[in-house]
């Protein structure tokens, strides 16, 4: 899951992207129509007195690292997630601190999710997401699932979960998506 | 004498009723997909990674360690370039990247999901509804094919049948009855369509 932050930096990306390459081609446009005070040919004099300068080619090798350096931390931010790792419970305070596994917890709340009759598997983690904390169970459930069934257990999931934690910042979000064929059912001899 | 092991400590005391579903976490924002963007801007990283080699193939070739700069090649070859057709061709395929682009930036990120009628956030994913409501609609009497489309605010549900047109109004009435649960269990269900098409046994 992507962060807020970085998706805002993506859309600004984007945007500036956006922007630069409709002034190009509108520029380029206007140029081919010659109504312009363009010159008929491009004259590039002035850059290449810049890259002449004893300076540009350090000032463009320090530009050129700290880009790289930024564009690989940029793609590799894309790779990190979001999910919290410990919480800490009620009763945390100066003299000590109570910290559970995330993870386990919302595992084990998918796992109970997962004996829910049409439920095909579960799983759980607690993330970050647009500023809330958020527990999250992802669950497959069969074709033939009663949808009413499993959305009273969710809610009785996450009460369960509500009281074991404690944390009133805490918000839950299951989502279910249906496996593309239906299990046949076990036989009984 | 024999000592009982002792239990692992339990956040919640066995006095502790169970909880009821009223007393289920609050609903999370709902699901929502990220949208192209982050795509378009792993290209850009990408691209900008590319401009910071070429920053530093510039210092290396003005020291002798490589031939050929790259930037005085691409400053020689674009200098003294008239405005041609070619250049009208780029610049108009520029700008229409450039306007794609706006459009994916200014677009709302998908929701591709409905919410089901429940304390918590529970939610189904939009395109997997068609799966639940074919299930439903495969036992009807009569039916040979069921094809499903489903969006948010809207259902396709196209019924093939072998039996004689006169029946529609009835079948169509059992399919609906056969989703009514389905639709109830939805806090915003989607309207339903129903097509039902006559196959030809002759």
């Amino acid at each position: 899951m992507i962060s807020r932050r970085l998706l805002l930096l993506d859309r600004l990306a984007t945007l500036l992207l956006a922007v630069a390459l409709l002034a190009v081609g509108m520029l380029g446009v206007w140029w081919w129509t010659g109504t312009g005070s363009l010159a008929p040919t491009s004259n590039l004099s002035a850059a290449q007195r810049t890259v002449a300068m004893d300076w540009w080619p350090w000032a463009s090798a320090v530009a050129g690292v700290v880009l790289v350096y930024l564009g690989i931390r940029w793609l590799a931010s894309h790779l990190s997630r979001s999910n919290v790792t410990d919480l800490k419970l009620r009763g945390s305070g100066r003299d000590g601190t109570l910290v559970v596994n995330a993870g386990k917890v919302a595992d084990a709340a998918a796992d109970a999710f997962a004996d829910t009759l049409g439920v095909r598997s579960a799983k759980g983690t607690i993330t970050r997401d647009r500023g809330q904390l958020v527990a999250r169970i992802t669950a497959v459930v069969e074709p033939q699932v009663d949808l009413a069934d499993v959305a009273r257990r969710a809610d009785l999931v996450s009460a369960q979960l509500s009281q074991v934690l404690g944390r009133d910042d805490l918000r839950c979000r299951v989502v279910l998506s249906v496996a593309r064929s239906g299990r046949a059912p076990a036989r009984v001899s | 004498m024999t000592t009982t092991p002792t239990s692992p400590v339990s956040p919640v005391s066995p006095e502790t009723p169970a909880p009821a579903p009223e007393d289920a976490l609050r609903a999370a924002k709902p699901p929502v997909g990220s949208g192209p963007t982050p795509l378009v801007a792993q290209v850009v990283a990408v691209l900008v990674i590319a401009l910071g080699v070429v920053g530093v193939q510039e210092a290396l070739a003005r020291t002798g360690i490589v031939t050929t700069s790259w930037t005085s090649w691409v400053l020689t070859h674009l200098a003294g370039r008239t405005a041609d057709f070619s250049v009208l061709v780029g610049s108009v395929v520029l700008a229409l990247v450039g306007l794609a682009l706006l459009v994916l930036v200014v677009r709302p990120r998908p929701r591709k999901t409905l919410t089901l009628d429940a304390h918590t956030g529970v939610y189904l994913r939009t395109g997997d509804l068609a799966r639940i409501v074919q299930s439903r609609v495969d036992g009807a009497e009569g039916v040979t094919d069921v094809d499903t489309t489903s969006q948010r605010s809207r259902l396709s549900v196209g019924v093939r049948t072998i039996e004689p047109a006169a029946r529609d109004a009835e079948l169509e009435a059992d399919v609906r009855a056969r989703l009514e649960p389905v639709f109830a269990a939805l806090t915003n269900a989607p309207r339903l369509d129903v097509e039902i098409t006559h196959q030809d046994l002759t």
